[in-house]
């Protein structure tokens, strides 16, 4: 029977599941179908007054003004940095805090822990920075106060363009680390305690349960996640990067999409320019996708696609 | 991230489509119903739909609320059904308006230049030229009374637009202000070289000025330079540090002269003997007012806005100062504030002629003033039978900006049609009248340089120019920061090298582009 046959029976047989799936399927064909036709700005030069479709075709001039950037290395450089060094710490250290709640005895203490964690989830961006560039400066930060109390010099977290990178990352790993371990939490929480007991039957010791029942178990997870995770590399978040700018760090801080805004709303104004930048980034994030994928099917045999 | 803005700027066009189905464009054009004089425009009763900016201050019910427009309906006979942008994402919002079926009738207000010429010269607009010259009277008087508006209003001798005008002198530029109470306490005189300022703020570091005993000062200090890398570089020759026209009318870009090494030298210099604050490349405006009081010098439109109300009177402005490089006292003059963006009549409106004497009334002198202050009498009172100096007749309840957001959309907006020096300088209170007089005592408005007026670019030139403008905005706020922060020491080869940088950005196609479009504006 063909594929399509046995799915038209599923279907007058489970019609109402089927209905159900509708809405959601509007919602994607409306919201991201539809507005994919908008990338054909990016091959034009739009301006409002012509509209959409009568504007002049410019062919892959909105491209080539992007890569003959004095920066677009640097750009390109930064973003990846960012994002990748983001998505190693970001991955490894909410699994470490989720193994850790994972072992505590206590119930309240553990969700205690668990509340305290993800609270910083919910601080709006601009605050968080606020928060960051007061802790942070050397101009009678408490950070540089226990720095300096220690005999140490003072370090310039917001303005040394080597520094920028961490700072950038471990301030969302602190806003973020609670939230994005809860899901792990609750991965691990649904492992099987048979297999828990009959390790310690046979005298495994915790450190051994953790490595050889705990992270076995939620690795299809965490591959899932980091794969996920991969096909937004180009899209490092715009409100942090460019509320951290400075013109100290701007070497480094400077990304794709602080750039892209400078051209398309401050400088000249460019719709089509922050289209075609979008449609690059979008591209690259594709074949990274598809990339670890690939190569996640090939190590683990876990994959999404 | 990219998806949600689509989806935001796709449901935006939606209402905005929707919003304008409710235009005049159903009712046929009687042009017998045109009055040709007189205060009134019509005969019958007229609803025009006009697009414009809306700021949060602005009267909660609408803009036929405030006083301007209600008397203005009165007198003119006509109906305007507003439609609104919210001031926080106008462009996109206008541009949407722009692509609609259902233009309106109007688009009022924040009309950049580019689009004016741009629709002007394609024909989307109406050409007022001929209008303008018979129906708005006190606009062509306003403009005949200015040297240099003509020009300004028109793109190859046509006009599309009425000029939206500030002539304030406290509006034209910003303020640099240094502590005249630290000055007094020290017995030290007004600034007028680069050495004395250094002299002073030095001064104003090591010898305790406020007098409390602790080295707290902080004799010089901004929000990552802001404007007062203005006001140093026009020590040096240039008022700005980016693309400026010299006396001979040659496009220079700055930071490729030896004037800008020689401001670069200077700023570094102050940096490292602790007189610029260490903090200026991390704070922002908030950081910068946290400072208060312990501020020598700083930049800003008001002292009261960064010092606090209370020790606003302890600031007054600096002169121009001036440098063994350059003897001749300049000071930056800002470029928007007589611009032909007030109105654009899409060519699908027939009300061209009720439009230009509609818009005519807001530069007659009952029109400058419910635009600025309200209501004579009411709103505003004059204090003497001359009319030399008036009261604004602020409620107790309200702060004065709030209660201009129910007399006029200028508040928020900047000026509306003419923000009149005649009128607005006679108001008689306490902060603007000192902003007046610093204004005037430092000499600022005697040697205004505009570095380079706003100007027309074509598709192909900004295109050409879009990715180095960018590019340059980065180097050199980097640059800058590296030279003045001592990270880079400035000598003949790292000056070598970064003229070679700016070589590699394209500095030159960027000259020439402006150039071009600049010999073109001024004819």
């Amino acid at each position: 029977m063909s594929g399509i046959k046995r799915l038209g029976i599923e279907m007058k047989k489970h019609w109402v599941l089927y209905l159900f799936l509708i809405p959601a399927l509007t919602y994607v064909l409306i919201f991201c179908y539809v507005p994919i036709i908008g990338i054909i700005i990016a091959f034009k030069d739009y301006s409002p007054a012509l509209g959409f479709f009568d504007s002049p075709w410019v062919g892959w001039d909105k491209f080539e003004m992007f890569f003959s950037s004095y920066y677009f290395w640097d750009i390109l450089r930064n973003t990846l940095v960012l994002s990748l060094y983001s998505l190693v710490v970001n991955t490894i250290f909410p699994i470490l805090l989720a193994l850790l709640i994972n072992e505590v005895a206590s119930v309240r203490f553990k969700r205690f822990i668990q509340t305290l964690s993800y609270m910083p989830y919910f601080i709006s961006l601009v605050v968080l920075v606020g928060m960051f560039n007061m802790f942070l400066s050397t101009d009678g930060g408490f950070m540089n106060q226990i720095i300096t109390g220690l005999g140490l010099p003072p370090v310039d977290f917001l303005g040394d363009p080597a520094l920028f990178s961490t700072t950038y990352v471990f301030t969302g790993l602190w806003q973020g680390v609670g939230w994005w371990a809860i899901i792990y939490v609750g991965a691990l929480a649904n492992i099987s305690p048979d297999l828990h007991e009959a390790a310690a039957v046979d005298g495994a010791s915790r450190m051994q349960r953790i490595l050889h029942i705990n992270l076995p178990s939620i690795l299809p997870l965490i591959m899932v996640l980091t794969i996920m995770a991969m096909g937004q590399v180009m899209n490092v978040g715009f409100e942090k990067v460019f509320l951290m700018q400075n013109p100290a760090n701007r070497e480094v801080s400077e990304i794709i999409s602080t750039y892209t805004y400078n051209v398309s709303f401050v400088t000249v104004k460019d719709m089509s320019f922050g289209t075609a930048v979008g449609l690059f980034n979008s591209v690259v994030n594709i074949i990274l996708l598809v990339g670890a994928n690939a190569i996640s099917k090939a190590l683990t045999k876990e994959s999404i696609l | 991230m990219q998806n949600s803005k689509r989806l935001v700027l796709l449901s935006l066009l939606t209402v905005a489509n929707l919003a304008s189905c409710g235009g005049n464009n159903g009712a046929a054009y009687d042009p017998n119903n045109f009055l040709e004089t007189g205060d009134q425009i019509v005969k019958e009763k007229i609803n025009l739909t006009f697009f414009a900016p809306l700021h949060p201050l602005h009267h909660k019910d609408g803009w036929n609320e405030m006083k301007l427009f209600k008397k203005m309906e009165e007198k003119t006979n006509i109906h305007i059904n507003w439609q609104y942008g919210s001031i926080s994402s106008y462009d996109e919002l206008r541009s949407a308006q722009w692509e609609s079926k259902n233009k309106p009738d109007a688009f009022f207000l924040w009309n950049p230049i580019q689009e004016v010429s741009y629709y002007g010269e394609r024909g989307l607009v109406h050409d007022l030229t001929e209008d303008i010259e018979k129906y708005a009277p006190n606009y062509n008087a306003v403009v005949a009374a200015h040297e240099g508006y003509d020009e300004l209003q028109r793109f190859d001798d046509k006009i599309y637009s009425f000029l939206s005008i500030n002539d304030v002198p406290r509006d034209q530029t910003f303020k640099q202000f240094i502590n005249k109470k630290w000055l007094d306490n020290l017995g030290l005189s007004m600034p007028t070289t680069v050495e004395e300022y250094a002299k002073v703020l030095k001064a104003f570091k090591e010898n305790d000025p406020n007098g409390n005993g602790i080295p707290d000062e902080v004799p010089l200090s901004s929000a990552k330079l802001n404007q007062t890398r203005n006001f140093l570089m026009s020590a040096f020759g240039f008022v700005s540090t980016g693309l400026e026209v010299n006396g001979a009318g040659k496009v220079v870009y700055v930071p490729e002269t030896d004037n800008y090494r020689a401001y670069l030298e200077y700023a570094a210099k102050l940096y490292k003997d602790g007189l610029l604050d260490n903090s200026t490349f991390l704070i922002d405006d908030a950081g910068l007012s946290a400072k208060g009081d312990l501020l020598g010098s700083f930049d800003g439109a008001a002292a009261y806005l960064v010092a606090g109300m209370a020790n606003d009177a302890d600031y007054v402005a600096l002169p121009p100062l001036t440098s063994s490089m350059n003897q001749k006292k300049m000071w930056l003059g800002f470029n928007s504030t007589v611009s032909p963006s007030a109105i654009l009549v899409p060519k699908s409106s027939p009300y061209h002629r009720e439009i230009v004497r509609w818009m005519d009334f807001l530069y007659s002198q009952e029109g400058i003033q419910l635009q600025a202050f309200g209501e004579e009498g009411i709103d505003f009172t004059w204090k003497d039978e001359a009319k030399t100096s008036f009261t604004f007749n602020v409620p107790d309840n309200m702060s004065i900006e709030e209660f201009r957001g129910t007399l006029t959309p200028g508040v928020g907006l900047g000026q509306v049609g003419y923000w009149s020096k005649d009128f607005v300088l006679k108001e008689d209170n306490e902060y603007t009248g000192r902003i007046n007089k610093n204004v005037e005592d430092a000499g600022y408005m005697d040697c205004l340089k505009i570095p380079m007026p706003e100007l027309v670019f074509t598709n192909e030139e900004r295109n050409g120019k879009a990715i180095i403008e960018t590019d340059l905005e980065i180097y050199a706020s980097v640059f800058e920061q590296k030279v003045i922060t001592g990270k880079v020491e400035l000598d003949d080869e790292t000056w070598a090298e970064h003229l070679s940088s700016l070589e590699k950005i394209k500095v030159s196609k960027l000259k020439e582009i402006t150039q071009a479009a600049y010999d073109r504006r001024v004819k």
